[in-house]
């Protein structure tokens, strides 16, 4: 492994950071990986178990995390994401990959407060939510850099009913600067559009399944070691996929997969592949 | 309607002075409700309904909007605990049809039910005079829809028919 390949990788992991964070914060009975607003019942628990790869030019990494919600009120969630596991696939990334995806220590608590809420119709939702969340990397290293602490700010609002859903929501992630190094802010903004075919809209408990077209873009700063900028870092992605969303009771089962439609790379860093999740979901 | 408050006058004069204060409760609701879309939805509502005491059935139905919950005799549970979980849950309750035993009582220019230390509705007839026909601490089941709920406020229950409650053993 090269000197230019961990730089590059370190250049890399602000804006594969947002992976598992916005993954996580997208579980539920939601799309795979756009922000939406759906929030438990009060006093209602929730498991989401999360497996998500990625790849880029040097390999691929494969992740597990754990979600747990709870909801305080009818609109307002506390979740609490951790890592379960980390593999990184033969061949693929090693010690980069465990950097770039920050998940074998970070821990993130987030708030999901929905905010507006209106149901004109029968099986019909508008709702508009807004999340706050942080995160502590503990003493994660990225590549050279600490992945230290970080807070994010998201708003997303939508519609969702027995035929389609959509949603749009953006946000940020500010990392604070830890040892000699901070990693560069991210922004993003989200886009989904969901429809539960016919079929599917029989009545419960029969099993539920709907079809998700989702976008994310993402746009990431420079990281800085020492207070400076380091080339090879930030830059923009846009991303575009499908995934699909069965409920059957109190379970739920989730995937996707997200194909790079542009990626404007302010260095020489490697570029995504793909981003794809599965999640177990269990309501309690 | 008259058909049913002539019913109900001559089940007044069977029924005596039978006393079924232990069967007073809801009977069933059939509750609207708006905002729900999908399968966790009527999971959680469903579950949350299966928990208030004296529940014996309950179903919920994505497509009508619907959730509909079945009672045994004498359930404490009130519809303002009903409306109050649907919120809670994220939904918004409309119209529900209601069935509910209980004795009548006075309250100021109208009748009230009363179903249990917790539940009672003040009854609004269709019909000038038709109240005429019900006495004060007469036990009656009534059927009849509540339109909405104010925060605080007694349920308004637009009565659609009254009979007289069964005889139990006690």
């Amino acid at each position: 492994m090269t000197i230019l390949q961990d730089m590059l990788r370190a250049a890399g992991c602000a804006a594969l950071l947002l992976v598992p964070l916005s993954g996580a914060r997208a579980d539920g009975h939601g799309p795979a990986f756009a922000l939406a607003t759906p929030t438990l019942a009060q006093g209602q628990w929730s498991s989401d178990t999360a497996a998500m790869s990625m790849q880029d030019s040097l390999g691929t990494a494969l992740m597990y995390r754990e979600m747990v919600g709870y909801g305080i009120d009818e609109d307002l969630q506390a979740s609490l994401s951790f890592p379960l596991a980390q593999h990184d696939m033969p061949g693929g990334m090693s010690r980069g990959a465990e950097g770039m995806l920050g998940t074998d220590k970070d821990i993130e608590g987030t708030l999901l407060w929905r905010f507006q809420r209106r149901a004109p119709a029968v099986g019909e939702r508008y709702e508009s939510s807004l999340l706050l969340g942080a995160w502590d990397g503990q003493d994660a290293r990225l590549d050279g850099l600490p992945a230290g602490q970080g807070i994010l700010l998201a708003a997303v609002t939508g519609y969702a009913s027995r035929t389609t859903y959509w949603w749009l929501g953006g946000g940020a992630q500010h990392y604070f600067p830890k040892g000699n190094g901070r990693l560069g802010d991210v922004y993003y903004v989200t886009a989904v559009w969901g429809w539960r075919p016919e079929y599917f809209r029989h009545e419960f408990p029969a099993p539920d399944w709907r079809l998700f077209l989702e976008s994310v873009g993402e746009v990431s700063q420079r990281d800085q070691l020492n207070g400076v900028s380091l080339p090879d870092s930030g830059g923009r992605k846009l991303f575009l996929g499908p995934s699909a969303l069965g409920l059957f009771g109190a379970w739920g089962l989730e995937f996707g997969v997200l194909f790079p439609l542009s990626q404007s790379l302010n260095g020489k860093q490697p570029k995504d592949d793909y981003r794809a999740k599965l999640v177990f979901t269990y309501w309690f | 309607m008259r058909t049913s408050f002539k019913y109900l006058a001559a089940g007044l004069i069977l029924a005596g002075a039978v006393s079924a204060a232990q069967a007073d409760g809801l009977l069933k609701v059939e509750q609207t409700v708006f905002g729900m879309d999908c399968a966790p939805c009527a999971y959680g509502l469903r579950k949350g309904l299966n928990k208030l005491p004296g529940v014996s059935k309950v179903d919920v139905s994505l497509n009508d909007g619907k959730a509909v919950v079945e009672f045994a005799p004498g359930s404490p549970t009130s519809f303002t605990q009903i409306h109050d979980l649907i919120i809670h849950s994220g939904f918004t309750p409309q119209a529900a049809q209601v069935t509910v035993q209980g004795h009548l009582v006075k309250a100021g220019d109208h009748l009230r039910l009363i179903a249990s230390a917790t539940d009672e509705y003040d009854l609004n007839f269709p019909e000038a005079g038709a109240a005429a026909a019900l006495q004060p601490d007469e036990v009656v089941v009534i059927e009849g829809q509540i339109a909405g709920l104010a925060a605080g406020a007694v349920p308004g229950l637009s009565v659609q028919k009254v009979s007289v409650a069964p005889v139990r053993t006690p």
